[in-house]
């Protein structure tokens, strides 16, 4: 178990990430997108290996999954490269001289693989890392992050949404448990448990599932789910909530059709932010409610928080490309 | 303290009330038994108290309820989460949190209280119930004692001084379930609070509790302290009693004995009739065996059986004893051939169904899970029936003999679900059954029936059994397991640690309960002197009066 000093906020992580896959984004450089997945990687796999037990066992089984994903997705990508062999030129540096194929589909001719030429491999490696370098960076901010404890850290106007994505984690293990189940009672009546077995199948299952979820509503209102006490001005909530929805149309609208006025509508939909802001803030009024073990900010997070910013800046500024 | 005054409830469609005109009172401190069978409106009772009836189950409540001089009726439960804690059967099911601490901390959470304020209360309920060590683990990886600890923690935790419990030891072992009770008996000695548990087997809490509510199922209750001429009231014309009470009744001793002390002390005042010692019966193992396993072992990703040497002879009722995850479902399970992949075994079976097709396997043995409604898919009783008989190829109407024969006749437009849970055990027995199979393997079928429904299954094993039917159940039942077995299989830690008579192993309380609570030894002990014996063995003595003159 890391102690808490050393563990960064859940949010942190996240900023962090999103501040690798911008710069991510940006980069063609193929040494940059091999060290942000290499220190991705290398993130988890450390703070796993300080674990025990079944934590230790999921984030390591959880990174191999992020890590096989990644690894498939530029496998494809340079795959795709060499079949399709777009953007050839006569300039580049010729590696292997595949043959040609034409198909004709009767709309036009589609050409496959033909000479690949370096240019085109390394352009494929490059695009393929850079997915690789961002999954890699989702999979460190979620596996280090507990999806539940920055879930905790919702403002309290969103708490209904976020208890509903808590609680749907918490049902998807054992719905595969009750599935497993089944399966094997109903092979002891002698049947398959195949595709056709589905429907019968599905009945015990749903039920199983209805039950658990129906205790888990009791239990949760018995222990006090639900309690509220008034949202202060409740119409200014309102009002400001309708306002933001309506101005983001507005802004999103002009920001996506009328290139001339960017900065109008950059300014309507900062507008809108002001206004759901507000509208979140007074309706968060309405539950008094306080979270336990609720993760602090600690000198770590700042240090972390300020290398995303320079990072961002960094590729704001071109150092990254 | 708790106050109902004419409390009455009425579930929407219904044409009865469940509840009608209940006057009752719990004080501070008391630790208050309420029994009643399946669906007499115990959990109903429970329910209203703390305000998930009719909030969330729907229906209407007169009357009126007092907590602590509150006065709370129409209360939603969240409303009165802070004064009376709620725990259900099954604490995994009703987990809100990943962590043991997270779980405790959360009606905190949902209260508003202050960050210091939780972590004092979260360590000092965490001690009160033991689990300090556990407060960082994962819920999922508790064994079921724990987890219902940590229910008990979280429901104590918001700070009210009544805890209800509905059924909170149905799904553990012998003793997880008296490490619970003791607990609780713990809680409302030092910390004064208000126990009110809702539970349909009583023979391990009777000499615990200090007052006992039976609900009758007709919409009333009674009350009263669990000593005294008082028990005879309430335990009179009342079929949902434990082997002690219907032993006292049948022999007419006054005032009722309600533990095996007062048993053994009636008895030694007033013999009844002279008893020979029990004979030890032998374990039939002539003729050919039904099973044969030689060091048998299965392993997962720790070993689930070790070495496992045996013989089940046919038409024998053989149990498989022990706590939970000593092993008996995983050998049950190798009988029918029916391991998972990931299983490495090593050994030998005979017979090996596992390398026979499902559907062939049903001729020969049939298996009833834990959960029985898990073989139901069907919307009706008659239809699950015929679907039967066409899988099977039988003649129309086949299993549903079967099924006459084990248990009577079931309404065929019935939903399987609304069965009661023996009714269903019964219509999954015969469903299991439809292909004559010779051996019938049953997996805790006592779990959910109370007395009554018990004692109807103890009957119609001993008839199949009659029949020349092999029967192996897993239970940690002993008191049911009495009644029917002729021979026990203890497994402790995947081992097979004692096989014998029922008779004689059924003594040995220390292979199934190592701790010395007296509960244990009540049914333990009690146990092997069913009624049945004693009614058998008191006509052969006696062959002109069938029971004893009551004085």
């Amino acid at each position: 178990m890391l102690s808490n000093a050393t563990r960064l906020n859940p949010k942190t992580w996240w900023l962090l990430a999103v501040a690798l896959i911008i710069a991510s984004t940006a980069s063609h450089n193929a040494g940059w997108l091999f060290t942000v997945s290499l220190v991705s990687f290398a993130t988890v796999l450390i703070s796993s290996l300080r674990l025990t037990g079944e934590a230790r066992t999921g984030n390591l089984r959880a990174l191999r999954l992020y890590a096989v994903l990644a690894g498939a997705v530029f496998a494809i990508r340079v795959l795709f490269r060499v079949v399709f062999n777009l953007g050839f030129s006569t300039s580049d540096l010729v590696l292997l001289d595949l043959p040609r194929l034409a198909i004709n589909l009767g709309i036009g001719e589609v050409q496959l693989l033909g000479p690949l030429s370096a240019q085109n491999l390394s352009a494929g490696a490059i695009d393929g890392l850079r997915l690789a370098a961002i999954i890699l960076c989702v999979a460190m901010a979620n596996i280090q992050a507990n999806p539940r404890q920055l879930l905790k850290t919702m403002p309290g106007a969103l708490f209904e949404i976020a208890s509903t994505i808590s609680v749907a984690l918490n049902l998807a293990p054992q719905l595969i448990e009750s599935l497993q189940r089944v399966r094997r009672a109903r092979r002891l009546r002698g049947r398959s448990a195949g595709v056709t077995a589905l429907p019968s199948l599905v009945i015990p299952v749903l039920e199983d599932t209805l039950e658990r979820s129906l205790s888990l509503a009791a239990s949760l209102d018995s222990r006090g789910f639900g309690r509220q006490t008034a949202t202060q001005h409740p119409r200014i909530a309102r009002v400001s909530n309708l306002v933001a929805v309506c101005l983001i149309a507005i802004g999103s609208y002009s920001l996506l059709t009328d290139s001339k006025n960017l900065s109008l509508a950059w300014g309507v939909l900062a507008v809108a932010g002001l206004c759901l802001a507000v509208a979140l803030r007074l309706s968060s009024t309405r539950g008094k409610r306080t979270v336990y073990n609720k993760d602090a900010w600690s000198f770590g997070d700042l240090l972390a928080l300020l290398t995303a910013a320079l990072v961002v800046v960094a590729t704001w500024a071109g150092v990254i490309s | 303290m708790i106050r109902l005054q004419n409390l009455g409830f009425q579930f929407t469609r219904a044409s009865e009330p469940v509840l009608k005109r209940i006057n009752l009172e719990y004080q501070s401190g008391e630790f208050a038994l309420i029994c009643g069978p399946t669906g007499s409106g115990k959990s109903t009772l429970l329910k209203t108290i703390n305000g998930l009836a009719p909030h969330f189950t729907g229906g209407t409540v007169s009357g009126k309820i007092f907590i602590d001089d509150v006065e709370t009726t129409g209360w939603p439960s969240h409303q009165v989460a802070e004064m009376v804690g709620y725990v259900n059967q099954q604490p995994e099911g009703a987990f809100v949190a990943e962590t043991v601490d997270q779980e405790i901390a959360y009606s905190l959470e949902q209260l508003g209280k202050s960050q210091d304020f939780m972590h004092s209360t979260v360590t000092e309920v965490a001690k009160l119930l033991g689990i300090e060590h556990l407060l960082k683990r994962n819920l999922n990886t508790l064994s079921g004692g724990q987890q219902q600890r940590v229910a008990i923690a979280a429901a104590l935790a918001a700070g009210g001084q009544t805890l209800l419990l509905d059924e909170p030891t149905s799904a553990l072992d012998m003793s997880a379930t008296i490490d619970i009770v003791e607990i609780l008996v713990e809680l409302t000695r030092q910390q004064n609070i208000t126990v009110l548990l809702a539970e349909h087997r009583i023979e391990k809490l009777l000499e615990i509790a200090d007052t006992l509510t039976v609900v009758h199922g007709d919409g009333t209750a009674t009350q009263g302290p669990l000593r005294g001429e008082n028990l005879d009231l309430l335990f009179k014309n009342h079929r949902m009693v434990p082997a002690v009470v219907e032993m006292s009744n049948y022999f007419g001793w006054r005032p009722t004995a309600i533990s095996l002390a007062d048993a053994k002390a009636q008895w030694l005042k007033n013999p009844p009739v002279e008893l020979a010692p029990v004979a030890e019966s032998s374990v039939a193992q002539a003729g050919i065996p039904a099973f044969e396993l030689s060091d048998f072992s299965v392993d997962y990703l720790a070993p689930a059986l070790n070495q496992c040497n045996l013989k089940i002879g046919s038409g024998e009722i053989a149990a498989i004893m022990g706590p939970n995850g000593s092993g008996k479902t995983t050998l049950l399970w190798a009988l029918v051939g029916e391991l998972e992949r990931s299983a490495r075994v090593s050994g030998s079976i005979e017979p090996n169904l596992g390398l026979i097709k499902p559907n062939e396997r049903l001729a020969k043995v049939a298996l009833v899970p834990q959960r029985a409604s898990d073989l139901l898919f069907l919307s009706s009783v008659g239809q699950e029936l015929e679907e039967s008989d066409r899988f099977s190829k039988l003649k129309p109407g086949s299993t549903a003999k079967v099924l006459e024969k084990i248990s009577g006749r079931l309404d065929p437009n019935k939903h399987p679900r609304d069965l009661s849970a023996g009714q269903q055990l019964a219509l999954v027995i015969a469903l299991q059954l439809s292909k004559q199979a010779e051996i019938l393997l049953l997996d805790e079928p006592t779990r959910g029936l109370d007395y009554v429904a018990k004692r109807a299954l103890a009957a119609q094993l001993i008839e199949l059994k009659e029949n020349g039917k092999t029967i192996v159940l897993a239970s940690h039942d002993t008191e049911f397991v009495a009644q029917v077995a002729e021979r026990v299989m203890v497994l402790a830690d995947s081992k097979l640690v004692r096989d014998g008579s029922a008779t004689a192993v059924l003594r040995e309380p220390s292979l199934i309960q190592s701790t010395t609570a007296a509960v244990a030894s009540l049914t333990i002990e009690f146990a092997p002197i069913n009624l049945a014996q004693l009614e058998s063995r008191f006509a052969a003595k006696h062959p002109t009066s069938p029971k004893p003159a009551k004085s």
